[in-house]
């Protein structure tokens, strides 16, 4: 039954396909975010002037069209002015909850000073056995890239 | 004003917040690919049944919702194949068109021997020398994967 479903489906224009992924396909929020650690393995976390839980990873979101590796370089110099070069990919994660796929960069600092923006309002490093209030998910994951790398 | 704007954004309830987002932010079909060499340092690739033109590709596919992304990969390599497979690490990320984008984990095979599927038909180890049809974006990508291999 399947099959002659395929191959009926395979004579449709490509115009057809395209239109009808669309439609069923699972579509996601795609967030972009960075782990930075200092020389001590402390992380460095974002307070956000518009969540209800003021710290967070760094992050934002995928653009249309654009590469995630560009996406959060951007992202960071929107929200802090500072440029950060991307170390390597960690991995890609999605929520139980929220139709929500994250990918999740290593990176450093390369230059630039923080300024605030409308989204940030203040940066720190933080020890990651002492965080400060913020989404459980993003605590997990800071403590277990932490273990790996120091 | 995009500062008024953030202060009205966070005092928005949680289910509304994530209504809006769905809205207002770009939304992606994500899907999950293995990569998979044999002993020669060839790659896996599998021939759809239900494309017309370049029929070759990655064995992978669409994520479902509130599934792992690796998840995704070895059920898609699972439904297409026969194959058990196991992730080793996400290799890279990759946006192909606008809207979708490409999670390419290494994986290596654990058991199970090929069985062709309603969806692939055939199966083949290639270097870049000798690529069956793919599509021209995989091209650029496969010869990506191959360069990170050496």
């Amino acid at each position: 039954m399947t099959r002659t479903l395929l191959r009926i489906w395979r004579i449709f224009p490509l115009w057809v396909h395209v239109l009808t992924a669309r439609i069923v396909r699972p579509k996601f929020l795609m967030a972009v975010a960075a782990l930075v650690f200092d020389e001590q393995g402390r992380i460095l976390l974002f307070k956000h002037t518009y969540r209800k839980l003021a710290w967070g990873i760094p992050a934002g979101g995928l653009e249309y069209g654009e590469q995630p590796k560009d996406a959060i370089v951007r992202e960071f110099l929107e929200e802090t002015e500072m440029t950060i070069e991307v170390q390597r990919l960690l991995l890609a994660d999605s929520s139980r909850h929220f139709k929500h796929v994250s990918l999740v960069y290593l990176c450093k600092i390369s230059a630039g000073e923080f300024k605030e923006s409308h989204e940030i309002c203040e940066i720190q490093y933080f020890d990651v056995d002492n965080l400060p209030p913020m989404l459980f998910d993003e605590k997990d994951l800071i403590r277990s890239v932490h273990k790996d790398l120091f | 004003m995009k500062s008024f704007l953030l202060q009205v954004w966070r005092i928005l309830p949680l289910w509304l917040q994530i209504v809006l987002s769905r809205v207002i932010r770009p939304l992606f079909q994500v899907f999950a690919a293995a990569v998979i060499f044999n002993e020669d340092k060839k790659i896996l690739l599998v021939k759809m049944t239900y494309q017309r033109f370049h029929p070759w590709g990655l064995p992978g596919g669409s994520l479902d919702y509130s599934e792992i992304p690796e998840d995704g990969a070895i059920r898609e390599v699972r439904e297409e194949t026969g194959l058990e497979v196991g992730v080793e690490k996400l290799l890279l990320v990759k946006t192909w068109s606008p809207d979708k984008v490409g999670l390419y984990y290494l994986c290596r095979i654990k058991a199970g021997t090929f069985q062709p599927s309603d969806e692939v038909s055939e199966y083949g180890y290639f270097s870049m020398d000798d690529l069956p049809d793919v599509r021209p974006f995989d091209v650029g990508l496969l010869d990506q994967i191959f360069q990170m291999m050496k």
